[in-house]
């Protein structure tokens, strides 16, 4: 039996993350909720989300490891760089291993190298296993793009979209929602600046210069800086969207049409 | 080689390699009390076919060995599933194993990211656990996993595939490393700080 787009609901990246890392008592809502609103789908463009935040933190981590001559140094580079959540993750992974660092650097080194490097491969596999449907409406040339894990080369990267890289159709993706998205920039040019989140002013800024332009700005790294955006219109042919961006969906939802259900993910935190 | 009691001994340094063609060209002699990993899934015919496509994918690559703990983690994982072995012998001989995993994760710094997956996968599946946690089933994904460790460089479909036989145990987890518990992110700060000044 096929189930239909409209059967189904879409979720959030930060729903998925959220089911499978974090908190026991909020993964365990998030699987809960989804289990509710079966059968879920996610935008292919989540795994350029993910990748550019969980898979690329945690590359980060491994290769200050390896080029670090001590602990100290590690965790003094993985803080200037990767600021206080990348750390934190790191040092979760340091208790719940029971890692013992009085041993010689090389061997630390070794064993953290060994579970970072697993702890990659299987984030990535169960993100985009962990769901039966991926949608790509306008067929994300990033979205392609999987993690390369081989020999010694870790590749994370994602590269800014180019002509020569991109075969996308994110531009007829863009006009056919153009009126859509006319209304919702008027709608959002209404409210006082103060009150619109900083992705918020973004989204406007982008609509705005597509509209003058004839054209949607693809070039770069517009898309990933409107993420909330895309995968909101992609939910227009679902049910509607799950997700805890509520600053972002609670205004766009109205405006754009679609349904939004909303995992408060701060009420399941433990305290 | 010297000759004793009828048993032929070699040097230790030798036991991977010996280990290795055993059962395959049948000259090399028996170092190993524990039955081969072939013997043990006879019992599991469905098992025995997906792991045999392991072997076969990576024939080539087990002619090397720098991790000679590699050789001994086999020998003690194939034991841990012998029969005759007490419930204690078997725990010990499991404790010994991870150990042996362990202690080959520390050394593990210049080898292959296949490998450090493999192994990773399998140290967090036994992290805080037991034998008794384990059916006889998932102790053999564990045998397979050290012995295609023993090469030093596996494949990227091994690595494919013992996550896959691993995962369809439940044996793969997520580490929990993201938290938003505001006591838990104070104490990861203060560790932190411990861990950047080095003094622990």
């Amino acid at each position: 039996m096929t189930i239909s787009n409209q059967q189904q609901w879409l979720v959030d990246t930060d729903i998925q993350i959220h089911s499978l890392i974090g908190d026991k008592s909020v993964v365990d809502a998030v699987i809960s909720l989804k289990n509710q609103h079966s059968p879920c789908a996610l935008s292919a463009f989540s795994k350029v989300e993910f990748k550019g935040n969980v898979i690329q933190d945690l590359c980060l981590v491994v290769r200050k490891i390896k080029d670090s001559d001590s602990i100290a140094e590690a965790v003094q580079r993985i803080l200037a760089t990767g600021g206080r959540k990348t750390s934190r993750m790191f040092a979760l992974l340091c208790q719940h291993f029971e890692m013992d660092f009085t041993r010689p650097w090389t061997q630390v080194q070794g064993q953290l190298m060994t579970i970072l490097d697993s702890e990659l491969f299987v984030l990535w596999k169960k993100f985009t296993n962990g769901i039966t449907n991926i949608l790509d409406e306008f067929n994300c040339s990033r979205a392609k793009e999987e993690p390369v894990f081989q020999g010694n080369v870790r590749n994370t990267s994602i590269p800014r979209c180019r002509l020569d890289n991109t075969n996308c159709s994110i531009r007829q993706f863009f006009n056919h929602h153009l009126d859509e998205l006319k209304e919702l920039n008027r709608y959002l040019s209404n409210i006082p600046t103060g009150e619109l989140t900083s992705e918020l002013k973004v989204i406007v800024d982008v609509i705005e210069e597509t509209i003058t332009q004839g054209d949607f700005p693809w070039h770069g790294t517009t898309c990933r800086r409107i993420g909330d955006l895309l995968i909101a219109l992609q939910s227009k042919q679902c049910e509607g969207l799950i997700s805890s961006n509520k600053k972002e969906h609670a205004l766009m939802h109205s405006s754009l049409g679609y349904s939004f259900i909303e995992f408060p993910v701060a009420k399941y935190r433990l305290k | 080689m010297e000759i004793e009691n009828n048993r032929v001994s070699v040097p230790e340094i030798y036991h991977d390699a010996q280990v290795q063609d055993e059962g395959r060209k049948n000259k090399v002699v028996n170092i190993n009390s524990a039955p081969s990993y072939q013997e043990n899934y006879r019992s599991n015919d469905e098992l025995f076919r997906q792991l045999r496509t392991v072997n076969r994918s990576s024939k080539k690559n087990r002619k090397t060995e720098s991790l000679s703990s590699v050789g001994r983690a086999y020998e003690l994982i194939g034991k841990v599933i012998y029969e005759d072995v007490t419930l204690v012998e078997r725990s010990n001989l499991f404790d010994e194993w991870k150990e042996h995993l362990l202690e080959i994760s520390y050394r593990s710094k210049e080898a292959d990211i296949n490998f450090r997956q493999i192994l990773g996968f399998v140290l967090s599946a036994v992290n805080k656990k037991d034998v008794i946690d384990f059916k006889k089933e998932e102790i053999l994904i564990f045998q397979e996993s050290t012995n295609i460790l023993r090469s030093i460089n596996p494949k990227k479909i091994d690595v494919e595939k013992i996550y896959r036989l691993l995962d369809n145990h439940n044996l793969i987890e997520v580490n929990q490393f993201f938290t938003g518990d505001e006591e838990r992110i104070k104490d990861l700060d203060d560790y932190i700080d411990i861990l950047s000044k080095g003094a622990f």
